[in-house]
């Protein structure tokens, strides 16, 4: 019995939670302007692999300029160049696992016996090796992923360049002592991207992401020639964030182009892209972006311990990590945000955010990310102010609809007539009048049949899904009906209900407020206003306790913060001088406060 | 075990959440009234008559269910009470009887006569009885009152007495007085309360065959409700105002009447008024009369009697002036202002006597002679409605002419016996 009340008690009380949440908290260096002196200081790999090694950051003092408290000396790491910091992580990556018998022999034919092994071959055909004679003296092979490379780029450049003897004239002379490999990297393979790799199980990895290893007889070495070559979906336009204004490219499949993509908007030295890799099994590279001098190195440090520590044999796609990352799993509320659009990730970096791209999947993923965002489209920036803050409030009117009509007419049917104008009444009961269901069931019906349309139309190929959506809705409504089985006043309800969540831009919380709305459709269904109130507290109180990346959900309004004036109301985009407040980014000036310069005679309007 | 407590303590939430059910009612579980009307009853105490629409508009709501509006049910029974009236309908009618949505309150006038006071704060305690209704106080019958009113050019009733409601202020013939209202003014010792006065109109005053054109002619509102001359629409008819003292009905007022209280009680909005022209009585000028600000009321004592100095403030448009006299010009406007204000000064004087005749403060005179008491007792032990007979009351009127229509100037006509006018 006394375990019983011990157990209720422990229910009701609330105890903090014991593990160390991620906190973004104000930095002493937040908000200083330095936008070109990137700290790169910091990007080192999270705690937990903390077994790998720290970077060797020579510590120096350096005076920086104090804004209010005084003349305060700061001691400030120094920071690394991009290439040093490549170069250590590099190292780092290739040190584990580095066994004696993982390294290439000098042995020609007990190489090919390892790669023969690991790969299963015969069993295994898509692993092809290829056994040929370096300019008829040498023996050597390739070994290649078949349709993983470019077969004719294999073999033009790799193969017809090391056969042909007249290209080893030079090596064959009396007294070179130059090692074949190095010679044939140097002088040989007119291929942009050569690396001489030892390590046999970084060699595996490059063969499968489509390399071709060239071994060598007598080398203990083995040179990886880029020759990827798959094939791949090219760019198109975005299927889940159409707009009407601005970009029309959509990240692809491939994890190169989609950097690739991000990196023609943003031309900065600063826009670093950093890879780790996930999956223990499948081995896929996602791409953490941030520019580098506006991003908080805590979350970057952040991004990348919690990117680290997934330890699942297959992630696939963005989608998979962001459940993987995310904070808070059991919220309704998505904590990231997924982007099918490069202008949309770059204009988030430049804000200080981080984004997460990963193989596999169209889509990129955005932390942290607060409410706001998830209202947000490319093309509220694209289109004037006042154009771009009239969609806003539409969408937000979406989003209310898409998730209180029902409710509300329940409420209003079951508990609250008196609300109701007489003639709209009269006119509901009268064609409620041969509905044998009630309210509750006839919502619950029509809802059901509304999302069963709406999975049903994705799933149906081509083009009749397109027609099928409103063909069937419109067929099944009239049926529904004529039947009696549902009143018209509710087709008008669902159909609205629909049109509302259509206009989320963001899928993922369109699908969190369909969710939603059948939670309260019940509460009205039970308790009315009164019902619908509650719920809506409750829904509140649990979502302002979601955190993304140790940004609360509804930041710059709860809890208060600094932020531009691009929330639901846009203002003018010159009025948009900072970034947010709340991710406390290194440089929170986004543009001067006179960034239409041609306004002010003085200068002719040139930049100060 | 934590997982076993938690489920039961949701379960046991449900069952307290789910206690919410039991007041949900689909719309097709009420029937739901939309006038509800009383008078002394034949059999039983009281006669109580439900008006409400049919529902028998059925599936589709499109072409046919139009038609189906304008089925309207009455329903009159008699009873001991309006509740207990409520439950003996339930026994033919098989939805429950909701009231929320009623909008008229009809009371007969020999029911009003002998105080309906027992009525009104009665049954203002029930949920679903509104303040916003309209009281009415209708000559005869109730019940036949409302079976007269039915929908005429509308196919939806409620929204018949709804704007027929806002046309009181369009014409000033009748107020839009609230059951809330009454039942403020009657506990209140400022003023009386007033009703609606409605009668069914038998067309009896209305005599077939061209007329002579009788003059001098009559003002448009010195008619009470059901007398008007006329023939064709609903045969309800809304026209003046029933006076009470506390809940006893103890005098009616005709529309013009009713147009000078509502402009003393600075809830008059517009009205068409026709005057005799000045310099022809045989030819009517018509004018569009708005209030142009509250009245000024002021009310001082001598000695013991109370002096009320009320001045209201009307301005206007010229509609239609038959003659062609040129009353826009400099010279002739005052000449016709001044023939206004006399008109109104007149009837006011004439309704403030016949108010104090049966000793109503319908006015809320009251409300400014409290001034001059320092506490709510003395107020009271005053007793400011009994004394309201005893009051001289000085009234004026200003009134200023704004615009002329879409004539600037009127001019003569001519014909075979020359320039005709002046």
């Amino acid at each position: 019995m006394a375990n019983i009340f011990q157990t209720m008690k422990n229910v009701f009380t609330y105890k903090p939670e014991k593990g160390q949440a991620f906190e973004l908290l104000e930095g002493s260096t937040e908000g200083v302007e330095r936008e070109n002196t990137p700290e790169a200081a910091n990007l080192k790999p999270g705690s937990d692999t903390s077994d790998k090694t720290e970077g060797t950051s020579a510590e120096q003092t350096k005076d920086i300029p104090a804004e209010k408290n005084g003349k305060k000396v700061r001691e400030k790491k120094t920071p690394l160049t991009v290439e040093e910091w490549n170069k250590q992580k590099n190292d780092e990556e290739a040190s584990p696992d580095q066994t004696e018998e993982g390294l290439v022999s000098s042995d020609l034919s007990a190489n090919l016996q390892k790669i023969k092994k690991e790969f299963g071959i015969p069993y295994n055909t898509d692993v092809m090796t290829r056994k040929f004679k370096i300019a008829r003296k040498v023996n050597a092979f390739i070994t290649y992923v078949d349709g993983m490379v470019d077969s004719t780029f294999v073999s033009d450049f790799v193969l017809r360049q090391l056969m042909e003897p007249r290209n080893f004239e030079e090596f064959f002379k009396e007294g070179n002592t130059e090692n074949i490999s190095d010679y044939i990297n140097e002088n040989v393979i007119s291929v942009h991207e050569v690396g001489k790799m030892k390590d046999l199980n970084t060699i595996y990895f490059q063969i499968l992401c489509g390399d071709t290893a060239l071994f060598i007889d007598g080398a203990e070495m083995c040179l990886i020639i880029s020759t990827r070559g798959y094939e791949k979906r090219s760019v198109e336009k975005p299927v889940t964030e159409n707009v009407v204004m601005g970009s029309q490219e959509g990240f692809t499949e491939n994890l190169r182009t989609n950097l690739t993509l991000v990196r023609k908007i943003i031309k900065n030295k600063n826009l670093i892209t950093e890879m780790i890799k996930v999956g223990k099994t499948n081995q896929a590279y996602i791409g953490i972006m941030y520019m580098n001098g506006i991003v908080n190195q805590e979350v970057i440090k952040e991004v990348k311990r919690r990117l680290n520590s997934i330890d699942a044999a297959f992630v696939a796609g963005d989608g998979m990590v962001g459940q993987f990352i995310e904070d808070s799993p059991f919220m309704i509320f998505p904590q990231t945000l997924t982007t099918e659009r490069p202008d949309r990730v770059a204009s988030f970096l430049m804000e200080g955010k981080v984004a997460i791209i990963s193989e596999g999947a169209p889509f990129a993923e955005v932390v942290p990310i607060t409410f706001y965002h998830l209202l947000q489209t490319s093309e509220d920036s694209m289109v004037r102010w006042q154009y771009g803050s009239f969609l806003r409030i539409i969408r937000v009117f979406g989003i209310m609809v898409s998730a209180f009509l029902p409710a509300m007419y329940v409420a209003l049917t079951l508990f609250h007539q008196e609300m109701i104008p007489t003639e709209l009444l009269a006119s509901i009961a009268r064609s409620k009048e041969e509905v044998p269901f009630p309210t509750i069931v006839e919502i619950i019906l029509l809802e059901i049949s509304f999302e069963l349309i709406r999975e049903g139309g994705i799933r149906i190929p081509g083009v009749i899904g397109q027609t099928l959506g409103i063909i069937g809705a419109l067929i099944l409504g009239q049926a529904a009906v004529a039947a009696g089985l549902v009143s018209p006043i509710l087709i008008i309800i669902v159909a609205v209900t629909g049109l509302g969540s259509f206009a989320i831009p963001n899928y993922p919380f369109g699908l969190s407020l369909r969710v939603v709305r059948f939670f309260f459709t019940f509460m009205a269904a039970i308790l009315g206003f009164y019902g619908i109130s509650l719920g809506l507290f409750l829904m509140a109180c649990v979502a302002c306790n979601i955190k993304s990346f140790g940004v609360p959900f509804f930041a710059p309004v709860a809890p208060k913060t600094k932020s531009a004036p691009d929330l639901v109301m846009r203002q003018p985009i010159w009025k948009q001088e900072e970034r947010p407040d709340f991710l406390n980014p290194a440089n929170r000036r986004k543009q001067s406060s006179n960034s239409r310069g041609w306004e002010h005679k003085k200068n002719g309007g040139k930049k100060q | 075990m934590k997982r076993v407590i938690c489920l039961l303590l949701l379960l046991s939430y449900m069952c307290i959440l789910f206690t919410g059910c039991f007041d949900a009612q689909e719309v097709t579980e009420w029937a739901y009234v939309y006038s509800i009307g009383m008078e002394k009853g034949v059999t039983d105490k009281l006669r109580m008559t439900v008006q409400m629409p049919s529902m028998k508009g059925g599936k589709g709501g499109g072409s046919e269910g139009g038609q189906e509006q304008g089925n309207i049910e009455t329903i009159t029974i008699d009873c001991p009470s309006f509740y207990a009236g409520v439950n003996m309908i339930n026994s033919f009618v098989s939805r429950q009887i909701n009231y929320m949505h009623a909008k008229y309150l009809v009371f007969s006038e020999s029911l009003a006569r002998e105080g309906i006071d027992s009525y009104i704060t009665a049954f203002i305690r029930g949920r679903q009885i509104r303040r916003q209704m309209n009281v009415i106080i209708t000559k005869g019958s109730a019940s036949d009152f409302l079976k007269a009113h039915s929908v005429a050019i509308s196919s939806s009733l409620s929204k018949k007495q709804q704007n027929l409601m806002d046309q009181g202020s369009n014409t000033g013939f009748f107020s839009d007085v609230t059951y809330g209202d009454m039942l403020d003014e009657a506990k209140a010792p400022y003023g009386q309360p007033i009703a609606i006065l409605a009668a069914i109109n038998d067309e009896g005053k209305f005599k077939p065959g061209e007329g002579t054109g009788q003059l001098p002619f009559k003002t448009s509102g010195d008619y009470y409700a059901g007398d008007l001359a006329r023939r064709g629409g609903s045969k309800a008819e809304f026209l003046g105002t029933a006076i009470f003292d506390g809940g006893k009905m103890v005098g009616e007022l005709n529309g013009d009447e009713t147009r000078i209280l509502l402009m003393l009680r600075n809830q008059f909005h517009r009205a068409f008024y026709a005057v005799r022209d000045p310099k022809m009585p045989n030819k009517t000028i018509t004018m569009d009369v708005r209030g142009q600000k509250n009245p000024n009321i002021k009310v001082r004592f001598e000695g013991d009697k109370p002096v009320i100095d009320a001045k209201v403030f009307l301005e206007g448009d010229v509609l239609a002036i038959q003659s062609t006299i040129d009353y826009e010009s400099k010279e002739l406007k005052p000449i016709l202002e001044n023939e206004f204000r006399k008109l109104i000064k007149e009837q006011m004087d004439k309704t403030i006597k016949k108010c104090q005749l049966v000793n109503s403060d319908v006015f809320r005179f009251g409300s400014f002679a409290a001034m001059h008491f320092p506490t709510i007792p003395e107020w009271e032990e005053y007793n400011w409605l009994k004394r309201f007979k005893d009051a001289q009351v000085n009234t004026e009127v200003d009134f200023r002419i704004r615009r002329t229509g879409t004539m600037l100037k009127s001019s003569e006509l001519f014909s075979t016996e020359g320039k005709k006018g002046e």
